[in-house]
Parts: C-alpha cells; structure tokens; sequence
C-alpha cells in the first residue's frame, strides 16, 4: 500500500472480557446437548411427536365440524344416520358386484342382443287391463 | 497468523500429538478439549474478518468445532489439521454470507454495505478513523479477495497454505492479493 506506516496491521477489532476464557466449556456444553438430541429413543419422538399432533388435531375437527353437520342435516333430509350408512351400502354392493364380473362376461354382456319375446296385441290389452275393473275398462274404451 | 519456521515447527508437533489423541477413543474428549485451546483464537479472528461482527464470529466459531468433533474420524492426516481447520471456518463463514445474501435478493454491494454497517456499528471497534476507513475499503473488496487480503495482510500466511485452505492456485492468490491491494488503495484516495 502506498503508506504502511499509516495504516497498521495491528487487529482493530476486540471480543468481550473473558470471551476466550470459557469457549472450551461452551463447546463442549453445545456438543453434550446435540449429542442427547440426537439419541435415538429421543430423535424417533422428536419425530413422531408431530404426526400424532396432527393426528389427534384431525380428529379433533372431525368430532367438532363434521358429526354435528351431518346429525343436522339428517333432521332436514328426513334420514337417519343409518339410513344414510344404508344408502352407502348398497352403492358399495353394486359396485362390487360388477367388480367380481370378469372381463369376458362384461363384454358378453355388453355385445349379445338381448332376448325380445314377441307378444300378441291381445296380451298386451289383457296385461295393461289386469287391474282394471269393468267399470274402468268401459270408461277407457268410451273416451 | 505468525508462521515463523520455528513456530511452524512447534505446531506440527502439536499436530501430530493432537492427532494421535483424537484418533484414541480414551483421550478424544481431552484433545479435543486441547485442538480448541490450540486454534480457538486464530480461527475466530479468521471468521471475525470474513463475518465483521463478534455475535455472528462466535456462532459460525461454534458450528466450525461441531463439525470438527463430528468428523474428525474421517479426516486424513495428509492435508494437515491446521488447513483442514481453516478450511471449515472459511466455508462456515461463506456459507453464513451467502445465506444473509439470499436474503438481501443476492445483491453483492448490499452485502458489502452490510459488513461496512457493521464496522460502523461495532461495539468492539478499537481502531482510530484512519483503521476504520481500510476496514471499510477490505469490507468492500469483493470475497475472495477480501479473505486473500485478510489472510495475507493481517495472518501472514503463506501461499502454500492459502492454496490448501482455499483450494486455489497461488497464481491466483497473488493475483487475488494484487487486485484487492490496487482497490483499496484506489478507495483510500478517493475518500481522502
């Protein structure tokens, strides 16, 4: 540099009084308590400690929000619980009854024609008037 | 740092006692114990240099023995326990400014002002006006040549060890070193 005698290398920075006096002592505190951080009975608690609180806290919103709307709305729908744990069944019946067909009877079913029978009109007329009594039968006929 | 061949020599003797210590599981804890009173200086006025303020120095000191007492198992003797050492501080410290620069949007003169507040607000500043206005230009030399400067003008260390620690050639330090000297001085001038 152009003038030394200026600018000299002495250290213009200072620590705290005692700074250095007790660095070995702080280190070895700091190494002692990562160390008991880090033994294995405490690290897998450290880890699962915030899963279960998630959990617990899951369940907790599940118990508060959603077991009071639906007993709520079951007044309004005029359904029960059950009748909607019914409703839930059934769907899951059909589902797994088409789920049990192979794919060979899926698709039988989907291309063969399916079976007509050939009625004669007066069946037809016999069938739709089976409930009908005479009095009905005479007022269809006249109008 | 004084290198004096004598004083060298005196710490390749601690070396090699300090190694054997650390490698011996009955005497890690009192070498150990023995490697911080050995370096904890040396290396905590190197971090000071890079970091310029004495809070964030002790922390990165910290973490640098942590790691030390961590992976010295693994550590081979060829490259010298006082540059391995100084290696770990060096990146402690430049891990510490890349992580303030993240969170300055990357910006190289923001950091630089950073170090200059930090001069200007030290506690532990003894220096006069004329020592705070070179710690001011060394803080805004870019790094590399801010802890070549440091480590040359004020450690006095030699190149054949800079060039272990830095993993740089000393081509490159010297003219690192050359660079950093031009500027400050260009600095001083300007703000006579």
């Amino acid at each position: 540099m152009t003038d030394n005698s200026k600018y000299s290398r002495e250290n213009p920075f200072d620590v705290p009084e005692g700074y250095f006096d007790t660095m070995e002592d702080r280190i070895e505190e700091r190494i002692r308590a990562e160390e008991n951080e880090g033994a294995p009975g405490q690290k897998f608690i450290r880890i699962i400690k915030p899963i279960l609180g998630l959990a617990a806290s899951f369940a907790l919103a599940f118990l508060l929000i959603d077991y009071p709307i639906t007993k709520i709305l079951s007044k309004y729908t005029g359904r029960t619980i059950d009748q909607t744990g019914e409703g839930t069944k059934l769907n899951e019946e059909l589902l797994t009854g088409y789920r049990y067909l192979d794919e060979n009877t899926f698709f039988l079913a989907l291309t063969s024609k399916e079976e007509t029978a050939d009625f004669e009109s007066d069946e037809i007329l016999s069938f739709l008037t089976s409930e009908l009594d005479d009095y009905e039968v005479y007022a269809e006929i006249i109008n | 740092m004084s290198v004096s061949k004598k004083t060298r020599k005196g710490y390749m003797i601690n070396e090699e006692q300090l190694l054997s210590g650390l490698k011996d599981e009955s005497t890690k804890k009192d070498a150990f114990r023995m490697l911080v009173t050995t370096y904890k200086q040396r290396l905590y006025w190197h971090i000071r240099k890079i970091v310029l303020n004495h809070d964030d120095a002790d922390d990165i000191l910290q973490n640098t023995f942590v790691k030390v007492w961590r992976n010295i198992d693994s550590f081979r003797s060829e490259s010298g326990l006082y540059t391995w050492l100084y290696r770990i501080a060096t990146n402690e410290s430049l891990t510490f400014l890349n992580q303030k620069k993240k969170k300055m949007f990357g910006m190289d003169e923001e950091i630089n002002d950073y170090l200059v507040e930090n001069i200007q607000s030290d506690p532990y500043f003894n220096g006069d006006d004329i020592q705070r206005k070179l710690q001011e230009a060394i803080a805004r030399l870019p790094e590399k040549q801010r802890i070549v400067f440091n480590m040359r003008y004020y450690d006095d260390i030699k190149y054949q060890d800079m060039e272990k620690i830095l993993e740089t050639s000393a081509g490159a330090l010297k003219a690192s070193f050359h660079h950093a000297v031009k500027k400050i001085e260009d600095y001083l001038k300007s703000t006579d």
